[in-house]
């Protein structure tokens, strides 16, 4: 009943792309961090827990609510914030408001306005005449104001200069952490993740590959460098029982190497002492690093 | 519901702002000296508003990709396309009014003005039905291609019944055979028939809208 989310068995096929998640989920009052590359299945992943895309197969789950029979509730309880911030570009901020507020029981005019100043947006100015960072700013505003149980914010820095990109993350960060809420955040900028992630969740071409708390995963994945004393015996690169086979993804020069490792621990850096490794060294990565490691090797 | 409806005629208001504007310029133009061509005006407003609406409401939608914007509010997906048909229905009314408070400025006859209600009123809510259901079905683009078929392959027919006349001419001469054929066709009974029979068939087109609508995810809405 904790659950705040949940993907089983979700598979959802297009020509040339297929999402297949396998078991996917989180429990409330933590933040989960989607990443990926672009096209990888993250928005796909959230827009079958909106209901917005029917999955082929699978179970999906929302709030220990099941879609799509209880969608309704789901989407009163749910705070979501589009990949492209989409409005009726003719209208006003508040009119929009207006029309947005009457679905929701929850809605709370006082942290409506509290937004409002927050992000200084206008009520009188027409969505067309928005910058995206303020779109995105509506589209947070819209979504916060009826108090969501689950926010789910879907590549919301995207598209967005740096500058804005910061000022916009400067805001989600103290909105996930003005009260302990529940969040999933896509994005295929992972620094954006990594600042305010519990949990992360990395997707590649449609499956999840990685799925763990934050400090696990980044405990495991290390860089480690060294050299080796007899690099022509103990490299591998015939896959065998050699040095690429301990690591993610490895670069030698001459007897030095250098790679990233997924499973780091004790007994794996004995592995690589077995291997005659030397002047060893143990390196922290971020989720970039981890990102563009797992790409490599899919490619 | 209703604030979706809301939401559409505010979506919409420039375009019936040009459509009454046009209406009340002709009533002005020609409501004294020609009141047979104010008429005309007055016939061929509603069926053209029925063809054009589903353009106009549905446009806005996919030109500002909006359905992903409602899809994700909490509203049944059958309300979002009750609203656009409620929109029709409202329009095509006030015309009908306009009709019924114009005619007699038309030197028009009770039992022709009946008739002519009868007449616009059923062809307007037919034509908006087919043409909802075509845009529900492929978009705005592939039912402005579809709705030129359907009219050509309506108008040949009509052409050949009605000897050529034109669209207001055609409504004009289906009112004047409406009057001839009883007393119930002239009468607001005949009037009342006509709306149910067009609330009936844009009913049907609403619930088959709806289905495709509700069946179809954002990925594979025309």
């Amino acid at each position: 009943m904790n659950e705040a989310l949940g993907l089983t068995g979700v598979r959802k096929s297009y020509k040339g792309f297929t999402l297949d998640v396998k078991d996917l989920s989180m429990e409330r009052g933590y933040v989960m961090g989607l990443v990926g590359r672009n096209g990888a299945g993250k928005s796909t992943a959230i827009k079958i827990l909106m209901n917005l895309i029917y999955p082929d197969c699978g179970e999906v789950r929302v709030l220990g609510l099941k879609q799509p029979e209880q969608d309704m509730e789901i989407k009163r309880r749910v705070g979501y914030v589009s990949e492209e911030p989409v409005f009726y570009e003719e209208m006003t901020v508040g009119w929009m408001v207006r029309l947005v507020s009457r679905y929701y029981p929850t809605w709370d005019p006082a942290l409506y306005s509290g937004y409002l100043r927050k992000f200084s947006l206008d009520p009188h100015k027409k969505v067309k005449e928005l910058s995206r960072g303020m779109k995105v700013k509506l589209g947070l505003m819209l979504a916060l104001s009826h108090r969501p149980e689950l926010l789910i914010l879907d590549e919301p820095t995207s598209g967005v200069d740096p500058v804005v990109r910061h000022e916009l993350l400067g805001e989600i960060s103290d909105i996930i952490r003005d009260e302990k809420r529940t969040v999933l955040l896509s994005s295929h900028i992972t620094q954006d993740v990594e600042h305010v992630a519990d949990y992360v969740a990395i997707i590649d071409e449609g499956s999840v590959i990685e799925f763990a708390d934050k400090e696990s995963l980044l405990d495991r994945w290390k860089r480690v460098t060294g050299t080796l004393a007899n690099s022509a015996d103990s490299a591998g690169s015939d896959g065998g029982g050699g040095l690429s086979s301990l690591f993610k993804t490895v670069k030698m020069e001459g007897s030095a190497f250098a790679g990233i490792v997924r499973d780091f621990s004790d007994g794996w850096l004995s592995r690589l002492k077995a291997l005659g490794a030397g002047n060893i060294k143990v390196m922290n990565v971020d989720l970039d690093q981890i990102l563009v490691a797992l790409a490599k090797k899919e490619a | 519901m209703w604030s979706l409806v809301y939401k559409e005629f505010v979506q919409i208001r420039t375009y019936l702002l040009q459509i009454f504007g046009f209406l009340t310029l002709a009533v002005i133009i020609f409501g004294r000296a020609t009141p047979a061509i104010m008429m005309s005006y007055l016939y061929v407003y509603p069926i053209v508003a029925g063809m054009t609406l589903p353009q106009i409401v549905f446009g806005v939608e996919e030109r500002g990709n909006t359905f992903t914007f409602l899809r994700a509010l909490p509203i049944r997906p059958r309300e979002i396309v009750a609203a656009k048909y409620l929109v029709t229905v409202g329009v095509t009314l006030v015309f009908a009014l306009l009709l019924a408070v114009l005619g007699p400025m038309g030197s028009v006859s009770g039992t022709a003005l009946m008739a002519a209600l009868s007449a616009v009123i059923l062809i307007s809510f037919a034509l908006a039905a087919v043409s909802y259901f075509l845009h529900f079905w492929l978009g705005v683009k592939s039912a402005r291609v579809a709705l030129l078929f359907v009219t050509f392959a309506a108008a040949i027919p009509v052409m050949f019944l009605f000897r050529g006349r034109s669209t207001g001419g055609t409504s004009a001469y289906l009112t004047m055979k409406l009057s001839e054929i009883g007393p119930l066709a002239g009468s607001p009974a005949g009037v009342a028939m006509a709306s149910g029979l067009g609330l009936g068939i844009l009913y049907i087109s609403y619930l088959a809208s709806a289905w495709l609508f509700t069946k179809r995810d954002l990925s594979r809405l025309p």
